[in-house]
């Protein structure tokens, strides 16, 4: 072999050596398996009143609550706001909630309750975060203490934060 | 298991083919599964460097590739912790199916013994039917790697035996 062939061999295995070598490492420090997505499907909806010509606007809430949970265990307090949102149910077809117009008052005519009704998808996310579930919403029932009206805006229940499933109306 | 075969033709261009069969079971995985896949991948390379003496086959190069393959997977389940409503679990069924995607490679490869290589090469992958891997994604796949990711990076080292005699 001439010197030159010998000098030429012993250039190149030593960059491809060292490029291996670089990827290698590059490749090893930049495995993750952690989960940066959020995880929570949620329920979104806004309150709102009619006015005379049967327009809605969206109203702030002075002081409400709302119930949720297996055992009604968790509550939201919706002071000075209009909008909430709420995880649903992954193991079940319906939720129940309970809308307390006021939290200062325990009386069943400032309270309302409201079953969502929907089905289930579950939907993979990746290996790190596993699955979520994505939900369309069937049948809304409510009682009508405060509610005038609810309206299902958008049945689909997914990861699009800019849209409002539900449309609660209040009676003035 | 890969085989790989380089067909060197005249001039610069190499076709290269590689075939190759995994079989694996990811027990120990988030989603617990066993995957089977056997694959072909066909495409051509092009050389930078002319020969700098005679029989120089030591070259850098880049290349396509075009993979296709069956996938076989066996039914998987999942869990999703929920401290509001309950905990909730399901199955995904199992699924066969084809994959197919589209490779830029990049790399270099130097003959140590005569006709032996050993090289390197860097590759980008994407799926051309992603929507296959939308529901539970194989953790590995023979011949693409993380099957979660449709647009991917990998990279092999290798060893190859060459078969042609055209060497001028």
């Amino acid at each position: 072999m001439p010197m030159n062939q010998t000098t030429a061999k012993g250039t190149r295995f030593y960059y491809v050596i060292s490029v291996a070598i670089l990827v290698f490492i590059l490749n090893a420090c930049s495995k993750s398996s952690t989960c940066l997505t959020p995880k929570v499907v949620a329920l979104r909806g806004g309150f709102y009143y009619r006015d005379t010509s049967g327009n809605f606007l969206d109203t702030l809430l002075v002081n409400a609550n709302l119930y949720f949970g297996v055992s009604n265990n968790y509550m939201q307090n919706l002071k000075q706001r209009k909008q909430f949102y709420l995880p649903l149910a992954q193991n079940t077809d319906s939720i129940m909630l309970f809308f307390q117009s006021d939290s200062n008052s325990i009386a069943p005519e400032t309270i309302d309750s409201i079953q969502v009704m929907y089905t289930r998808k579950p939907h993979f996310i990746s290996t790190a975060c596993g699955y979520e579930t994505f939900f369309d919403i069937s049948k809304v029932l409510y009682t009508t203490h405060i509610i005038d009206t609810l309206i299902v805006a958008v049945n689909a229940v997914n990861n699009d934060v800019n849209k409002e499933n539900l449309k609660i109306v209040l009676k003035k | 298991m890969n085989l790989q075969w380089i067909f060197i033709t005249k001039g610069i261009f190499i076709l290269s083919r590689i075939l190759g069969l995994g079989i694996r079971r990811f027990l120990t995985h988030r989603f617990p599964m066993a995957v089977k896949n056997a694959f072909v991948r066909l495409g051509v390379d092009k050389t930078f460097f002319g020969k700098e003496f005679r029989g120089d086959m030591d070259n850098a190069f880049i290349g396509v590739r075009y993979g296709a393959g069956f996938v076989n997977r066996t039914a998987g389940t999942y869990f999703i912790k929920d401290t509001v409503w309950g905990n909730a679990s399901g199955d995904v069924q199992k699924a066969t199916f084809v994959a197919q995607w589209v490779e830029l490679v990049g790399g270099f490869r130097m003959e140590i013994l005569k006709n032996i290589f050993v090289g390197w090469n860097i590759r980008v992958k994407t799926f051309v039917n992603p929507k296959k891997f939308a529901e539970l994604p194989p953790p590995y796949l023979a011949g693409y790697g993380q099957s979660e990711k449709n647009t991917a990076f990998g990279y092999n080292f290798y060893l190859l035996y060459g078969i042609g005699k055209n060497r001028n």
